[in-house]
């Protein structure tokens, strides 16, 4: 329950567009998508819901393209799904934002 | 309608209401009656002959020989039904003795969640004229309702269920339902403390109010207000609350729903609830993904201040809770999405997915 994973508030992770072993709650369209940590959950305990533990949970918050005024979609992750990003001043000075969002 | 108002209200837009008893009746079998039903099958748990042996026939009367009171009245009844069959399909969602507990999971894969190979066809229900769609309806109803009464008894017979489990089961679940959110609320809108608390520990904190809080993962509480808007949904099933809140409303059932929601958040709520949201307040959707479900805590409404905190929950609705609507100031009548393409719920009952 008070296991806590790799990534703290405040860190930007992309979504893996696969996970074959992982758990398969993670929304299709999130897949590859880039977003920042706002909540560590650490390992749920929700035996109602999945046999086994699944990895640290996150919620991540994530601009949507055609959101408008700053519109944005929050989802609970689970840890094997997500890889350490670049932060967001770096990827403005790269340029290179948009093309993961594809 | 919901087992929680005692009246009906008066049926102003009969195929709007019949879209979602169909919408609610194939979510409920293709989702949870149906690969329950499967699921016992194929581990042994029951067999297609204790269902055989336990099939009874409808004693009801045709649709066609029915009397009505008046023109509302067999859309009242679909509904009734509906209501009746949701109850019975989250009895039997009882721990059975004998075999390992279903996660929610294992039912997610088995019905298609995953994978569209498994999904069970729907059925194509919302054509014709109000009396054959209503006629139609009666019978898929009935057949629902047939199954659910052959699985009920062949896990009784079998000796799976007993029937003290279903009774405590039916009591426990006259506990839960939208009510539970609106008395969250106005306790988290009269007690700042209160309210961080639930911001902080979620289920933790609705034992104070006598509220048994549920197990179903965390309980994540998203706080309108005058800058964010947050509303709910659950693209990859309908993930909920639903053992503290009962069932979201019909529609966050809907693929229309899930759909849009995430693309252009702003546009859908205006679209789908008659909700325009000023641009300088920010929408955040919340995709839940079952291990944290979410429920909103709506923005108290102007003109409340003298209001106690009963008649503060009374303001509450259960499309608040979701975020599709705002809660309405005492006096203000009926609410923007009135005049929207979707109806009230047929629907609040809980079912414990």
């Amino acid at each position: 329950m008070t296991e806590l994973g790799a990534f703290g508030v405040g860190d930007r992770v992309r979504v893996r567009r696969s996970a074959p072993a992982g758990n398969p709650r993670t929304p299709r369209y999130l897949r590859g998508w880039t977003g920042t940590v706002v909540c560590c959950h650490g390992v749920v305990d929700n035996p109602l819901d999945h046999h086994r533990a699944y990895p640290p949970l996150y919620s991540v918050v994530f601009p949507l393209p055609e959101g408008g005024s700053g519109d944005e979609v929050l989802a609970d992750l689970h840890e094997e799904w997500l890889e350490a990003a670049p932060s967001a001043a770096a990827e403005s000075a790269a340029g290179s934002s948009v093309a993961d969002r594809t | 309608m919901s087992g929680d108002h005692g009246t009906h209200l008066h049926v102003h837009e009969p195929k709007a209401h019949l879209t979602a008893v169909e919408t609610d009746l194939e979510y409920f079998r293709r989702k949870r009656l149906e690969p329950r039903v499967l699921h016992f099958l194929r581990r042994g748990i029951i067999t297609f002959a204790d269902l055989l042996r336990a099939d009874q026939e409808p004693a009801g009367p045709a649709w066609r020989e029915r009397v009505w009171a008046d023109a509302d009245a067999p859309i009242r009844h679909v509904e009734d039904e509906l209501d009746r069959l949701v109850r019975g399909i989250a009895a039997v969602t009882v721990p059975h003795q004998g075999a390992p507990p279903v996660a929610i999971d294992d039912t997610r894969v088995e019905r298609g969640d995953y994978d569209e190979f498994f999904r069970l066809a729907k059925r194509d229900l919302g054509h014709g004229t109000l009396d054959e769609r209503l006629a139609a309806l009666d019978a898929e109803l009935t057949d629902a309702h047939r199954l659910l009464g052959a699985f009920t008894a062949a896990l009784l017979a079998r000796g799976r269920v007993t029937a003290k489990q279903l009774q405590e089961q039916r009591e426990r679940l006259a506990s839960v339902g939208y009510r539970n959110g609106a008395r969250i609320v106005a306790r988290a809108w009269v007690d700042p403390e209160f309210k961080q608390r639930l911001l902080a520990t979620g289920r933790a904190a609705v034992r104070e109010l006598d509220i048994p809080p549920g197990r179903l993962g965390r309980l994540g509480v998203a706080e309108n207000t005058a800058e964010v808007h947050n509303i709910v949904v659950c693209t990859l099933c309908s993930c909920y609350p639903h053992d503290l809140l009962g069932n979201p409303p019909w529609w966050y059932r809907t693929g229309e729903y899930k759909q849009r929601i995430v693309a252009k958040p702003r546009e859908t709520i205006r679209d789908m609830f008659g909700l325009d949201l000023p641009d300088d307040v920010k929408v955040r959707v919340h995709d839940s993904t079952s291990d944290v479900r979410w429920m909103v805590l709506p923005q108290r409404p102007a003109g409340t201040e003298d209001l106690d905190e009963d008649a503060l929950a009374d303001l509450v609705t259960p499309e608040s809770l979701v975020g599709a609507a705002l809660v309405p100031s005492p006096g203000a009548g009926p609410s923007p999405q009135a005049g929207s393409s979707l109806q009230p719920a047929p629907s609040s009952q809980p079912a414990g997915q």
